[in-house]
């Protein structure tokens, strides 16, 4: 599988929201993505991609978009 | 109570973690048993344990004090991909003293190993529980982290710290299943209690205590197990004080 599947795919059960509106997808778009949703996310990506998000990362992350460049930091590219 | 669910289980070598290990076992649980150094005693203990019981029950080393092993040692639990269904948080240390008597850096050692480290590894392990949408956390805390007691500021204070953390926490991870809860044990014979306390003040205790005699640790151990099991499935950030009765 593709990072970017993956990735797909962790957004997808880490927000409870279809694979297709995953990409594009913010705290702007995704009425349901709060703090709490976001430990979700958080938790999918770190088993994914077999990394520990920082704290201030977990906090930045917001969208789709800045998602892939917060995992650039990691050595995870997408 | 726990047939298939994996625990893990600090502090698992004595006292109150080794009886709650042992009921978890009989329970069905299969346990990842964390103590502090490796110890061939405690290896056969194990090993037989998981045989009588049909279990696994496989031995972590880390030490609370030390913040990097406590991550190589969920790091450890976590690379094994199987669900984590339960944590105990039951390492810790005593300490009795009175504030004028006590370091801030005593003080910051106790926070280190009964506060930090136990959120520290619940950070890392409750994130599998997250995604799982189940799982229970026990923190084993104390009643002295409850009443007011000189000569307690630095232990009570670490246990009420933990307390309030199990509320907090209760509610945060509330939306994924995944319940929280604390056991305040009361005065249990144990060897740490033994340890510190002169049989002078272990008879001052017995005749406050409404049983007139201390705890065991398997009277708590039945309190953890009812906590992590689908039983209490809706008792949620509460502390669950065994104490015998006290006053």
């Amino acid at each position: 599988m593709t990072n970017l599947k993956k990735y797909r795919a962790a957004f997808a059960e880490g927000l409870e929201i279809d694979g297709a509106q995953a990409e594009g997808a913010s705290v702007g778009t995704v009425a349901a993505w709060d703090s709490i949703t976001q430990m979700s996310l958080i938790a999918a990506l770190e088993e994914t991609f077999e990394i520990e998000i920082e704290p201030e990362d977990i906090v930045a992350l917001n969208s789709w978009e800045n998602g892939i460049e917060i995992l650039k930091k990691y050595g995870i590219e997408v | 109570m726990l047939k298939g669910k994996n625990a893990v289980i600090t502090g698992s070598n004595r006292g109150i973690g080794r009886a709650t290990v042992e009921l978890f076992a009989e329970n069905g649980a299969n346990i990842w048993a964390c103590a502090r150094e490796k110890n061939p005693v405690f290896e056969s203990d194990m090993k037989e344990l998981a045989e009588r019981c049909g279990v696994w029950v496989r031995p972590v080393y880390f030490d609370m004090a030390d913040r990097e092993a406590v991550t190589k040692g969920a790091d450890d639990i976590l690379r094994e991909k199987l669900p984590v269904d339960v944590l105990v948080n039951n390492a810790g240390v005593t300490a009795t003293a009175l504030l004028m008597q006590t370091s801030i850096e005593e003080i910051e050692r106790v926070f280190s190993i009964n506060f930090f480290s136990q959120l520290l590894l619940t950070q890392k392990l409750m994130k599998r529980m997250i995604r799982q949408k189940s799982g229970a956390i026990i923190n084993i805390a104390s009643v002295k982290g409850l009443d007011a007691k000189a000569g307690c500021m630095t232990y009570a204070t670490s246990k009420a710290a933990l307390i309030m953390a199990t509320r907090v926490l209760a509610e945060e991870l509330s939306s994924f299943g995944v319940r929280v809860n604390a056991v305040a044990p009361g005065s249990i014979s144990t060897d740490m209690h033994d340890e510190k306390e002169t049989s002078e003040i272990l008879e001052k205790i017995r005749s406050k205590s409404f049983l007139a005699r201390l705890g065991e640790p398997e009277e708590i151990a039945w309190a953890i197990l009812y906590l992590a099991s689908d039983i209490s499935s809706y008792v949620n950030g509460q502390v669950i004080r065994v104490d015998g009765g006290f006053f």
